[in-house]
C-alpha cells in the first residue's frame, strides 16, 4: 500500500533528479546582495527586520481571555513554514483560537464562530508577498488550536498538517491541488485532552512518518481562584494545580489509519508537555524524542528499536537543571551547537529559572551547560517559548534565537522587575564555546515586546539566509526577515526520501569544510507549538563549498557527496542502492 | 493612624478580659453588704456586656456603699475608658490604687487612659510601674512601646517590644507594633542619613539592599557600583554587589565582587562560601576546593558549602573525596530537601565512576525524596484549592 503512494510522487518529481549524484541545483543565489565588509570573515552587524505588513499577512491570534483567567488563554499559538504545493516557497501556516464564554461549563469543546478565528494559510506569491488562501485551501478548522505539526505522512509528495487544540485534534490530507480534506476520524488521530506540539517522525525506520502528540495537564474549564484575590490580581494558576497526563504516541499502519500505541511503546509516562523534539543523541541510528515539561521533569525517550522506548531523563541528566531542580520547560530544540557529532539540547523556561542548555557528552549523558555557555546570565529574567538553533550568519556555528514573554499577564503586579511583554532573544555562538546576546545590535525589531510564542524558521525569501516566523499570544504573528549582512557562504539541503520516509525526516547529515564538520538532523519538530522549514540549512563560513557531505538515511542508507557548491539548494534523493559513495 | 483600630480592639479585648477577671476576683472579696454584692455582680456582667452606663451606674452604687473598695473603682474606670471618658477613667484608676497600690492592671490602664488623652509622659510612668509589678507582661510592654511610638520615641519602643514579641511570640498584636517601631527607627534612620549626606555610599547601600530584597537585581546592582564609586575600600559593598549579580546569575562579575570583598575582609565566610559556590557553578572546582575547605573549617555544619565542596571535588575528578563529602551533607540531614539534590549529584557521580548499581541506587533515593516532597507539595495545594474554593463560595454565595 504504501509503495502505491510513492509511485504516484515519483512521476511528480523525478524531473529533479538530475546527475549520477543524484544530486539537483535548484536555484542559485547569492547571501552578499546588502553591502558586505571586505577582508572580514566574520559577520557585520546582525538583523532581522519585521516585514510582516509588506508582506501582505495580517492575522491576529484570538486567546480569547475571560475573567475566570482558564489557563488556555495563555498558551497559544502555533505556527508552521512548510511549502505545501511544491513552488519552492515556504508558505505560512497559523493555529488560532476559538470564542470562550465567561464562564464556561466544564466538559466544553470551544468552537471556532468564524473568519476571526479561523486558522491561517498564507501561500507565497512569486514576488515574496504572502495570499490569504485558507477557505480555497479548506483550512479554516474547527475548535480551539494550539499547535501544528508538518509532515508527509501518505508519502505523496505534498506536506500534510496536523492541527493539536483542545479536546480534538486534526489530521488534514494535503490534496495537491491546493485543498486540504480533514482526514481526522478516518485516520484515528482526534485524540483527547489538551494537546500542544506533535511531532511526526519515522520512531520505527519503517519508511511512514508516525506522530508524536503532546498533551498539557489534566484540564476542564477548572475555575480556580490563582493570585491575590482581589479585582485586577486574578493570575493564570500554576500547573502544579493540575495532574499530568500521557502524551500520544500514533505508529502510521500506512493505509491512512494511525494505531494508538503509547502503552505498548514504553511512552505511556505521566506528563505536562509544550514542547517536542527529535534527535538520535545516542547516534544508534534511531530517532529519540525529548519533551519539555512544564515544572516536572523533562523527558527524554530512547528509542530502543522494535517500537519499544525507555525514557532515561534522569539518567541522562536531562530532566532537571544542574542542582536537580525542575523548571517549567516550554520549548526544545534538539541540535548540535558545539559541531562535535553529538546533538545537544536547549529547553526555555520561565524567568528565574535560566533556560537549560545541555551538551551531550556522547556517552549516553548530557551536561548542564547554562552557565558556562553565558545561556544563564542572559535568560535569568526572561521566559522562553518557542526556541531554534539556526545559524543566522552563516558562520558555521548554530546560534539560537527565542521568542519571549511572561505567561501571567499580572506578572508586573507580583515581580516588579519582570515583564509580561519581552523582547526576542537572539544569542550569537561564540565558536561552539558559548552564547553571546546580540539582540540589541540585531535591528529594530529586537526593542519589540511581544507576548512571544510560536517560532518556526526556515528561508522564507530563498537568499541563504534564515528567517522566522513568531506568534504572540492574543496578538499578531510576526515575519521576520533576516538581513544579516555577511561574506559568508551556505549550503541548503532538501532531501527525498525513497526507502525512507519521503521527507527524510530523521536523516543524519555530516558536513564538512576546511573548517571542519557540521551536523544536523532533518525535523519539522521542535521550537514550541510550531514546524519549521524540512530544508537543511547549513552555514558555509568562508568556504564556497562543502568537501563533503554524508546523509545517513532512516533506511539505513549512507550517501556520500564531495565537493558541493555553496549558497544554493541542493536536492538530494536516497539512492536506491544500501550504500552510495558519490 | 492604620494602627489605630488596631490597638483599639487590642484593648477592648484586654479590658473586657481584666474586667472578668477582676470582677471575679472581687467577686470573691465578698463585700459585707449583700446590697453592694449585687451592684457589683450586675456593674461587671454589664461590663461584658457592653452596657458601660449600665455598670457605671452599678458600680456607683458599690462605691456609694463602699468607698474603700478599690476593685469597684477599678471597674468603674474600665466602663469610663470604653465610653471614651478618660479624665474619669484616670480617677477612677488613681483612686483604686491609692487604696490598693498593688491591683494588677490599674497601672497599665491608667497609662492606656493617658495615652488616649496624649500624655505620654504619664502614660509611660504609669505604664512603667505596671511592668515592674509584673516584668513577664507581655501587654504591659506592648503598651510601653505603643506610648514611646507615640511619644515619637521609636527608638525607646523597640527594647519593650522586643521582649513582648519573647515573651508572646504567635501575638500578632505585638508583632505588628513591633514592626511598626523597627520600621520607624529604620525610616527615621534613612531619612537622617539621606539629609546628612544625600550623596553618601551609605544612601546607594540602603538603596542597593531595598532593590536587592524586592529581587530588582539590575537596580540592586546599579546602587552598589554608585555606593562603591564613592568608597571603594568599604567592606560589605562588593558583597551586597555580588549577591546581587549572583542572583542575577552574573556568576562572572559576582566573582569578581566577592573576590574584591575578600580583599577587603578576609574573614567574610558567606563572601567566601559564595565565591566557591560560584566557582563550582563556572566549572573551576579547583579554585573553589580551598576556599570551600577554609569555611568549612570555621563551620563544619555548613551543609551548603559541603555539597559545593563535593560538587568541586568532583569536578577535577577526586571522587571518592567527593562521594565521602556528599554522604556527610546526606547523613547530616538526611531527608532535606539539600539531601534530594546531593543524591542527584551522587548518581551522576557515580556514572562518572562507572558504578551503575550505585547509580540506580542514588536514583533511586532521589526519587524517593523527590516523591515525598511532591506529595507534600500536592498536600498544600490540596489545601490552597480547597480555602480557595472555600473563599470563592463565601464571596459569591
Amino acid at each position: 500500500m504504501r509503495f502505491a503512494f510513492r509511485m504516484t510522487a515519483i512521476a511528480a518529481w523525478v524531473v529533479s533528479l538530475a546527475s549520477t549524484l543524484a544530486v539537483s541545483v535548484v536555484w542559485l543565489s547569492s547571501a552578499t546582495e546588502t553591502p558586505s565588509f571586505p577582508g572580514t570573515r566574520a559577520t557585520g552587524s546582525a538583523a532581522f527586520e519585521d516585514i510582516t505588513e509588506a508582506s501582505g499577512i495580517n492575522f491576529r491570534y484570538v486567546s480569547s481571555h475571560t475573567s475566570k483567567k482558564y489557563l488556555i488563554e495563555t498558551m497559544g499559538s502555533g505556527v508552521a513554514l512548510f511549502d505545501y504545493d511544491n513552488d519552492g516557497r515556504l508558505d505560512i501556516f497559523l493555529v488560532n483560537g476559538a470564542p470562550i464564554a465567561d464562564p464556561t461549563p466544564k466538559g466544553t469543546v470551544p468552537r471556532k464562530d468564524g473568519p476571526s478565528t479561523w486558522n491561517r494559510l498564507y501561500h507565497q506569491k512569486v514576488d515574496g508577498t504572502f495570499e490569504d488562501v485558507t477557505e480555497k485551501a479548506g483550512l479554516q478548522g474547527i475548535g480551539y488550536g494550539m499547535g501544528v505539526a508538518v509532515g508527509d505522512y501518505d508519502n505523496d509528495g505534498y506536506e500534510d498538517l496536523f492541527v493539536t487544540g483542545y479536546g480534538r485534534n486534526t489530521l488534514y490530507h494535503n490534496n495537491g491541488d491546493g485543498t486540504f480534506t480533514d482526514v481526522t476520524a478516518s485516520s484515528g488521530l482526534a485524540g483527547s485532552g489538551w494537546s500542544t506540539s506533535a511531532a511526526w517522525v519515522d520512531y520505527d525506520n519503517d519508511g511512514l512518518l508516525d506522530l508524536v502528540v503532546l498533551r498539557y495537564v489534566t484540564w476542564d474549564w477548572d475555575d480556580f481562584w490563582c493570585g491575590e484575590h482581589r479585582e485586577g490580581y486574578r493570575a493564570y494558576c500554576h500547573p502544579d494545580l493540575f495532574s499530568p497526563i500521557a502524551p500520544m504516541l500514533y505508529h502510521n499502519d500506512g493505509n491512512g489509519h494511525f494505531a494508538e500505541v503509547t502503552q505498548q511503546a514504553g511512552f505511556a509516562k505521566p506528563g505536562k508537555g509544550l514542547g517536542v523534539a527529535i534527535g538520535d543523541y545516542d547516534k544508534d541510528g534511531r530517532p529519540d524524542i525529548v519533551i519539555a515539561n512544564d515544572s516536572m521533569p523533562e523527558f527524554l525517550y530512547h528509542n530502543d528499536g522494535g517500537g519499544k522506548f525507555s525514557e532515561v531523563g534522569l539518567s541522562s541528566e536531562i530532566a532537571l537543571d544542574d542542582n536537580g531542580k525542575t523548571y517549567a520547560g516550554m520549548g526544545v530544540d534538539f541540535a548540535d551547537y558545539d559541531n562535535d557529532g553529538w546533538p545537544d539540547l536547549v529547553i526555555t523556561n520561565l524567568a528565574n529559572q535560566r533556560y537549560a542548555i545541555y551538551k551531550n557528552t556522547g556517552d549516553g549523558s548530557f551536561t548542564y551547560a547554562s552557565e558556562p555557555t553565558g545561556i544563564a546570565a542572559m535568560t535569568v529574567m526572561h521566559s522562553g517559548w518557542g526556541v531554534r538553533f539556526l545559524d543566522f550568519d552563516n558562520d558555521g556555528w548554530k546560534d539560537l534565537l527565542v521568542a519571549q514573554g511572561h505567561d501571567l499577564d499580572t506578572i508586573e503586579l507580583s515581580s516588579p522587575q519582570l515583564r509580561y511583554r519581552e523582547p526576542l532573544l537572539l544569542a550569537k555562538n561564540n565558536n561552539g564555546k558559548g552564547f553571546m546576546d546580540v539582540s540589541a545590535s540585531s535591528g529594530p525589531v529586537f526593542a519589540k515586546k511581544w507576548v512571544a510564542r510560536g517560532l518556526a524558521t526556515g528561508d522564507i525569501d530563498n537568499d541563504g539566509r534564515i528567517d522566522a516566523v513568531i506568534t504572540t499570544n492574543d496578538g499578531p504573528a510576526y515575519i521576520l526577515r533576516n538581513v544579516t549582512r555577511t561574506t559568508n557562504h551556505w549550503i541548503s539541503l532538501q532531501l527525498t526520501g525513497h526507502k525512507s520516509n519521503r521527507d527524510a525526516i530523521g536523516a543524519q547529515i555530516k558536513l564538512t569544510t576546511k573548517d571542519g564538520s557540521q551536523y544536523a538532523m532533518v525535523s519539522t519538530a521542535g521550537s514550541y507549538l510550531s514546524a519549521s522549514d524540512k530544508r537543511v540549512h547549513f552555514g558555509l563560513g568562508q568556504n564556497t563549498e562543502a568537501k563533503s557531505i554524508e546523509i545517513r538515511w532512516p533506511s539505513g542508507n549512507v550517501q556520500n557527496l564531495s565537493s558541493v557548491q555553496g549558497d544554493r539548494l541542493v536536492k538530494i534523493e536516497e539512492p536506491s542502492a544500501a550504500k552510495e559513495n558519490n | 493612624m492604620t494602627g489605630f483600630p488596631l490597638r483599639r480592639q487590642c484593648a477592648t479585648l484586654l479590658v473586657l478580659m481584666l474586667a472578668v477577671c477582676v470582677a471575679g476576683t472581687a467577686l470573691r472579696a465578698r463585700p459585707q453588704n449583700a446590697s453592694a454584692d449585687d451592684h457589683f455582680q450586675l456593674g461587671a456582667q454589664a461590663l461584658t456586656d457592653g452596657d458601660f452606663g449600665k455598670a457605671i451606674k452599678e458600680f456607683d452604687a458599690v462605691i456609694a456603699e463602699r468607698p474603700a473598695f478599690a476593685e469597684a473603682f477599678f471597674n468603674r474606670g474600665l466602663a469610663h475608658q470604653e465610653l471614651g471618658q478618660m479624665a474619669d477613667a484616670a480617677a477612677d484608676f488613681q483612686s483604686a490604687l491609692r487604696l490598693k497600690p498593688g491591683l494588677r492592671g490599674a497601672n497599665l490602664f491608667l497609662g492606656i487612659a493617658y495615652y488616649k488623652t496624649n500624655d505620654f509622659s504619664r502614660a509611660r510612668t504609669a505604664i512603667q510601674r505596671e511592668i515592674k509589678l509584673s516584668p513577664n507582661d507581655a501587654k504591659a510592654l506592648m503598651w510601653l512601646g505603643i506610648v514611646e511610638l507615640g511619644a515619637g520615641e521609636p527608638e525607646a519602643a523597640i527594647a519593650p517590644l522586643d521582649k513582648a514579641a519573647e515573651l508572646a511570640p504567635k501575638d500578632v498584636d505585638i508583632l505588628y507594633h513591633r514592626g511598626r517601631a523597627h520600621l520607624t527607627v529604620s525610616n527615621r534612620s534613612y531619612q537622617e542619613m539621606y539629609e546628612a549626606d544625600p550623596k553618601s555610599w551609605r544612601v546607594h547601600q540602603v538603596l542597593g539592599q531595598a532593590y536587592a530584597e524586592s529581587e530588582r537585581y539590575m537596580d540592586a546592582i546599579a546602587e552598589y557600583q554608585k555606593a562603591i564609586e564613592i568608597a571603594p575600600n568599604a567592606p560589605s559593598l562588593s558583597e551586597g554587589l555580588g549577591d546581587a549579580y549572583r542572583m542575577s546569575t552574573q556568576l562572572d562579575k559576582a566573582e569578581q565582587a566577592y573576590s574584591r570583598e575578600l580583599e577587603l575582609d578576609p574573614q567574610n565566610l558567606m563572601a567566601m562560601y559564595y565565591l566557591g559556590e560560584i566557582r563550582v557553578l563556572r566549572g573551576n572546582g579547583a579554585e573553589a576546593l580551598p576556599i570551600l575547605q577554609a569555611v568549612l573549617k570555621e563551620k563544619p555544619k555548613f551543609a551548603d558549602a559541603r555539597y559545593y565542596l563535593a560538587r568541586g571535588l568532583a569536578e577535577v575528578g577526586q571522587n571518592a573525596a567527593a562521594e565521602e563529602q556528599f554522604k556527610l551533607v546526606i547523613q547530616d540531614s538526611p531527608e532535606s530537601e539539600l539531601a534530594q539534590r546531593t543524591y542527584y549529584q551522587l548518581g551522576r557521580l557515580y556514572r562518572v565512576m562507572k558504578r551503575p548499581q550505585d547509580v540506580e541506587r542514588a536514583m533511586q533515593e532521589f526519587q524517593r525524596l523527590k516523591v515525598a516532597a511532591d506529595a507534600r507539595e500536592s498536600a498544600n495545594l490540596e489545601q490552597r484549592k480547597k480555602a480557595h474554593a472555600e473563599r470563592d463560595a463565601d464571596q459569591n454565595p
